[in-house]
């Protein structure tokens, strides 16, 4: 039981010592951040745009390569979300919302473990990228009008179940190595919506 | 001659202008977000040429400047500065060589020279503290132009010497792991002794500067002393109360960053904690000041993963904290 406590009290310690400054862990310096949003729903050529996402992914053969290019647009979409959001524009979020839960199911593998060493790797990659996701839209969502928050909770809630399915079938050690790293997001999202 | 000339001046002040902005870039730092971070640097930065390097912070929903940025560790901005090889590198600030003025806290821009030593990729990662809420950002500046990438592997090293001083790494478990909490003990020798004199920098014994080689994960870190490992024990022995709350966390953190600095550590050793966020090959830069005078170690250490053993269970949380206690 004292060990689960300081499991706890000890990690929060670290998320927040760190990002007060001067910190044990910064999991997330350098971490490459979502493309530029481009055209959003709405715009004119929008539709020409989503096309030719749907023809690339059609001519793409190879599941790994594919995967690849689900995670891309999964990220696409996610960009756009949050350049909607931060205009303060709803009117396309259920689309998004779905569009993105669509791609990041995708990634997902069949609940066996799986032998093949490179699809081991690249679920790693997978959670670990859906991680930044998370911390990303916690940092996005600052100084947002409150009322869009609730969107941006979503897409965190969508991102967190595809992260849990992927992270099922990893070992424990690789889960365990994301322990902090899962607090420090926790935090992350909780000193937003405190400041904001 | 000069009476002549004056109707012509502010044509002539303009141009002079027009051409000091032709020989300067603004470079946006990475990662984007809340707040806007924009370095002003010569467009073509030689190596061996002093230049100015001057940084400015802005709300990036309506480019105001920050003006409510906090000092910590004696300074409001903390950068830097890495050649991509880790052949070189500068913790600098804008108060090392002037006093901060109201123009400069209420524009949000600071700026110190600095000459870059060789061609090559650099990379300069800027820290700075708004609401108690610490933001890393980074540039890349590429300097000169007849320079080779160079990515090719560090050999590890857990010893460094800087003149008559020697850095001795020592990493308490033998092995890093990525995600793991680690705690590193530095022993530092002055012609074979033990160093006994060490002194407070920038208010702490050692500021420690970690990147992995290819120039991402960059952390920042100080020594590690009793009060940090108090204040983790008081917050395990308290199962319930406030101060597992964000705010009871913010306001002991607060706390803790308000008080004075304190030498804790005189030699030879100081304790680190660091937990690396991914597995690879990782420069750790440690500056410490024996005597008051700064010098800088560098290791290369390396880091492994969890392992992929999809059954393994050797290194669960509730173990890797136990080795922390």
């Amino acid at each position: 039981m004292k060990l689960k406590v300081i499991v706890i009290t000890t990690s929060i310690f670290f998320c927040n010592y760190s990002l007060a400054g001067h910190g044990f862990f910064n999991s997330f310096e350098g971490i490459n951040w979502l493309p530029e949003s481009g055209l959003t729903p709405g715009d004119f050529f929008y539709a020409v745009d989503a096309a030719s996402e749907k023809i690339t992914l059609h001519l793409t053969k190879d599941s790994y390569t594919k995967k690849k290019k689900y995670l891309d647009l999964a990220e696409e979409r996610l960009a756009e979300g949050i350049s909607l959001l931060k205009q303060g524009n709803i009117a396309y979020s259920t689309k998004i919302e779905n569009e993105y839960d669509e791609y990041l199911k995708k990634l997902r593998l069949p609940p066996y473990i799986n032998e093949d060493i490179r699809e081991v790797e690249s679920q790693q990659k997978y959670a670990e990228r859906l991680l930044q996701h998370m911390y990303i839209l916690s940092v996005e969502v600052l100084g947002t009008p409150r009322s869009m928050h609730k969107y941006f909770l979503n897409l965190n809630e969508m991102v967190t179940k595809h992260y849990e399915h992927i992270t099922e079938s990893l070992s424990r050690d690789f889960v365990d190595s994301h322990f902090f790293k899962k607090e420090e997001v926790k935090w992350s999202w909780e000193i937003a919506f405190e400041s904001n | 001659m000069i009476g002549s000339l004056k109707p012509a001046l502010p044509i002539l002040l303009l141009l002079l202008g027009a051409c000091s902005d032709e020989h300067q870039k603004i470079i946006l730092a990475e990662p984007p977000g809340p707040y806007k971070m924009a370095l002003t640097v010569s467009d073509q930065p030689i190596a061996g040429d002093k230049l100015i390097l001057t940084t400015k912070i802005t709300h990036s929903n309506d480019d105001t400047p920050v003006r409510t940025l906090q000092t910590l560790h004696e300074r409001r901005v903390h950068n830097f500065i890495t050649k991509l090889d880790f052949s070189h590198f500068s913790h600098i600030h804008h108060e090392d060589f002037k006093s901060l003025t109201t123009k400069d806290i209420d524009s949000a821009t600071l700026s110190f020279p600095y000459t870059f030593p060789t061609p090559g990729a650099y990379r300069m990662v800027s820290e700075f503290t708004d609401s108690t809420r610490t933001w890393t950002k980074h540039f890349d500046i590429q300097v000169g132009s007849d320079y080779q990438k160079d990515t090719t592997p560090l050999p590890y090293s857990y010893t460094s010497a800087v003149g008559d001083f020697s850095g001795y790494l020592n990493i308490s478990d033998g092995t890093i792991i990525a995600g793991s909490p680690t705690e590193m003990l530095l022993k530092i020798t002055e012609n074979n002794l033990p160093v006994k004199n060490l002194k407070l920098w920038l208010g702490s014994e050692a500021h420690v500067a970690i990147w992995r080689r290819d120039g991402k994960y960059f952390g920042h870190t100080h020594s590690y002393t009793p009060a940090m490992r108090n204040m983790m024990q008081s917050l395990a022995d308290k199962a319930h109360g406030d101060h597992q709350s964000p705010n009871g966390m913010k306001a002991m953190m607060a706390k803790m960053m308000a008080q004075a600095s304190e030498l804790i550590f005189e030699g030879p050793t100081i304790p680190i904690f660091f937990i690396f966020p991914q597995p690879g090959q990782y420069v750790a830069y440690i500056e410490c000041a024996p005597g008051g005078r700064p010098i800088v170690f560098r290791f290369v250490l390396k880091v492994v993963a969890a392992s992929q053993d999809t059954t393994g269970h050797k290194q669960t949380t509730d173990s890797l904290l136990g080795n922390t206690m």
